[in-house]
């Protein structure tokens, strides 16, 4: 009985943890539809910390946007098409937003196709493929190395190589999602004025970058306090993680 | 018939008294010192017929009609008491202005010449506001009104319930000329009951079972801020004077109210929709699916009570794409009760839809003050998202009272919905231990597989052992039953065939392929030499005993030693 009560307790604060996480998305589109932009950036950047998702990063590029901080706004659109890479929406600001901060600059999505369509299944899909492949490879190899009767190995050695083939995507599809959503890949500059050093700490070094592009981030360094980037020249550099806006 | 002769003979009666008496004529006023539209009782009284003539002022207000009758009192005069027969005329009346009056004298003409009365005098003050809005501090009077008030200080905007109520300690007969209480500044008044009828009932004030009326119910909206008095309410009364027991007309003024309209606090929204009270918001979309350039319907419908007939309408703020296609309608559906303005009130926007996609409107937010709690409340409602179905064509706008707008390009508009939260894999698959929790159903199936084999295995060569012991025993059991068996012939034939039984069941063949040659290919894995040997040597034997023809003079007995010795090789 004690440990029913305990569940419902459990169960009622996560309940209440939840709202209080779409409080802070609803406080933020107040400030926004009230068009207190400051406010609503604040609060949106909380929210994303707090429960990441599209909306909150969408909301806080187009509050980002609305004060001209385009960088801001370009990295917090990118991040959104993390969690919905096809929104066109999401793409269409991210678009106006590299444009802002350098005129005819091409935008290309961060992610290619191929990723996409595994991020559009969702990993929800992808673990109950998982799951379901595994469970029915172990049970076809325990059947063959059992040996079984005649007839059902038989069976069992013509569906091993269909399971094995959907475990081995279903496999690529998880990792890719967990690599997807655990790891950062870009930076984005926060101002024009940001140094640039061949290694933390290290020797100054001029770089013309252009901020609209986004940067490949190569590696962390000391606390994440500096973050290697590749340029567009192909050349690594290493930044101050606070003059960054990474994803 | 009874009646009407007692009548006579107190007429009579009264008749000789009076011609008996000293001629008089008196002037009763009471009150003497009223307020301004309070009632003073006016009573003349006099022994003598003849023609009267009175002084009235002409501020004075008669409010009743005039009863007259005959009495009786006991006086001193010179020392004596005497009885006083008289007739007398009453009525009540008051004076609209302060001031002091002069009433009478009452001048009577008769035959033997004219008899007159002391004049009296009245003083009209203004009101003073006497009467209590507490009932028990006014029990003094016989009747008395007060206004009943729902607050004495409310928000601007906040509704006010006003009410008449008269308390009477004698009986009422009737009600008359309700005149209503009056707000004395902007206001915006509706009667929630029929001011002509009175709702009666009993109450207990010190100890006193007290009749109540009531009237004149109403619903006040103060439009304005500051401190405001209201006026009193007057009506005529007619009732059972106890000390006469004879009805009595009286005007009843009540006391006179004040109330304070506050300002709204500060910090008001800015969905603030000037509604004060109790508020709810929900909206519709006449169509979800429409194609581009069409009007859709947004109904916004407000329900709730408080100042509801009064509220602004609520502000849209819609996305890019979206227009306003001309004024929204409002319809209502508004009674006015005891908590103010009560019902709903909708509003119809007509938007013009230029864009294709899924559209999704912003949410409706009203803000209002809630009297109760003392704060700004909101109510939300969502509205459906919208498909558009795109026509393909450049937008065209309506054919509009629209000013052509330049349009420079902007972003998508935010969005409302909390979508696409971070839904990445579970952490149990993340990493080398995810990995190895995924293979191991995998792992598990070769494990159990392995596993059940070698049982299997085991379990075969088991029962392999088991059935060579038992064929073993059975090969020793059969060689000792020989023994008892009557013929050499029979017991050799026994022999050899138990021979080669045993022999075919150790090596899993027929017992047709037992032979020299196959016994001589188990050498040496199967079977060592010397066991081949024996073997050779009892099939030798055997087969010269039985072709040679000593068989009945032989002794087989050494024969059946050699086949124990050969199974008890294999044994071992």
């Amino acid at each position: 009985m004690r440990a029913v009560y305990l569940l419902l307790i459990l169960l009622f604060s996560f309940s209440l943890q939840g709202k209080t996480k779409d409080l802070l998305f609803e406080k933020g589109l107040d400030e926004i539809m009230q068009e207190e932009y400051e406010e609503a950036q604040a609060v949106f950047l909380q929210d994303a910390k707090l429960q990441p998702s599209f909306s909150s990063y969408y909301n806080l590029g187009v509050a980002s946007g609305s004060l001209e901080e385009w960088s801001k706004a370009k990295w917090a659109f990118e991040s959104s098409l993390k969690y919905r890479p096809l929104s066109g929406d999401a793409q269409f600001n991210a678009k106006f937003a590299t444009q802002k901060i350098g005129e005819n600059k091409v935008w290309k999505h961060p992610y290619p196709w191929l990723e996409r369509v595994i991020i559009g299944f969702g990993a929800t899909t992808w673990t109950i493929f998982v799951c379901i492949s595994s469970l029915f490879l172990g049970f076809l190899i325990f059947n063959i190395v059992s040996k079984r009767k005649s007839n059902t190995i038989k069976w069992c050695l013509r569906l091993i190589v269909p399971s094995i083939l959907l475990f081995v995507i279903s496999f690529y599809g998880i990792y890719s999602i967990n690599e997807h959503y655990n790891k950062e890949r870009y930076a984005i500059l926060k101002n024009q004025k940001t140094k640039f050093y061949i290694s933390p700490n290290g020797v100054q070094i001029k770089e013309d970058i252009d901020p609209a592009i986004r940067l490949e981030l190569m590696k962390y360094f000391k606390d994440s306090t500096w973050i290697q980037v590749r340029s567009q020249g192909k050349n690594y550099l290493w930044i101050e993680s606070e003059n960054l806006y990474t994803y | 018939m009874v009646r009407v002769f007692f009548l006579n003979i107190t007429l009579l009666v009264t008749t000789f008294l009076s011609f008996a008496q000293d001629a008089f004529v008196e002037l009763e006023i009471n009150p003497k010192t009223i307020e301004t539209g309070q009632s003073i009782s006016v009573m003349i009284k006099a022994n003598v017929d003849g023609q009267m003539d009175m002084n009235l002022p002409d501020a004075f207000i008669q409010s009743g009609a005039v009863q007259s009758g005959m009495s009786s009192s006991i006086v001193y005069l010179d020392g004596q008491k005497k009885a006083v027969r008289y007739n007398y005329q009453a009525f009540t009346g008051y004076f609209e202005d302060a001031g002091t009056y002069l009433i009478g004298p009452i001048v009577i003409k008769t035959k033997d010449g004219k008899v007159q009365s002391e004049h009296q005098t009245v003083h009209v003050i203004k009101r003073q506001n006497m009467i209590s809005d507490d009932p028990s501090k006014n029990m003094n009077q016989m009747i008395f009104g007060i206004i009943e008030q729902s607050k004495k200080e409310l928000y601007e905007g906040e509704p006010l319930i006003l009410e008449g109520k008269v308390y009477s300690q004698v009986e009422v007969l009737q009600l008359d000329a309700f005149s209503k209480f009056d707000f004395d500044g902007p206001s915006d008044n509706h009667l929630i009951s029929n001011p002509n009828h009175a709702s009666s009932s009993y109450t207990v004030i010190n100890g006193k079972n007290i009749q109540t009326f009531r009237m004149g119910k109403t619903v006040v909206f103060p439009e304005k801020i500051g401190a405001y008095n209201i006026k009193p309410f007057q009506c005529i009364i007619l009732y059972n004077d106890p000390r006469t027991n004879y009805p009595e007309r009286a005007k009843i003024v009540s006391n006179e109210a004040n109330v304070k309209i506050k300002p709204l606090p500060e910090g008001m929204p800015k969905h603030f929709i000037g509604a004060v009270g109790n508020f709810k918001v929900s909206a519709s979309l006449s169509n979800k699916s429409l194609e581009q350039g069409k009007v859709v319907e947004l109904r916004v419908k407000i329900r709730g009570e408080g100042n509801l007939h009064n509220i602004e309408e609520p502000k849209i703020y819609l996305p890019n794409g979206l227009v306003f296609y001309g004024d929204p309608e409002i319809t209502d559906s508004i009674n006015f009760t005891l908590r103010g303005s009560e019902g709903s009130k909708s509003f119809t926007y007509f938007i013009q839809v230029n864009r294709s996609g899924s559209v999704q409107i912003n949410p409706i937010q009203i803000a209002f003050f809630n009297p109760k709690s003392g704060r700004y409340e909101t109510s939300k409602c969502k509205i459906k998202t919208l498909n558009v179905k795109s026509n393909g064509e450049e937008i065209k706008q309506m054919p509009s009272i629209f000013k052509e707008e330049v349009r420079t390009p902007t972003m998508q508009p935010y969005i409302t919905e909390k979508v696409g939260v971070d839904h990445s894999a579970d952490p149990l698959f993340n990493g080398w231990q995810g990995a190895v929790l995924l293979f191991s159903p995998i792992m598990l199936g070769l494990v159990l597989g392995f596993g059940v084999r070698i049982k299997k295995q085991n379990e075969e060569h088991n029962n392999i052992k088991k059935s060579l012991i038992q064929h073993r025993a059975q090969a020793l059991a059969s060689l000792n039953k020989l023994r008892e068996e009557n013929t050499n012939i029979d017991k050799l034939d026994e022999l050899t065939r138990l021979l080669v039984g045993f022999l075919a069941s150790e090596f899993k063949v027929d017992k047709g392929e037992i032979s020299r040659s196959f016994l001589k290919s188990k050498i040496p894995n199967e079977i060592s030499v010397e066991t081949h040997d024996m073997l050779i040597f009892v099939f030798n034997e055997m087969d010269s005993m039985k072709y040679g023809g000593s068989i009945n003079n032989s002794d087989i007995s050494h024969l059946k030693d050699e086949v124990e010795e050969i199974i008890k090789t294999f044994e071992e």
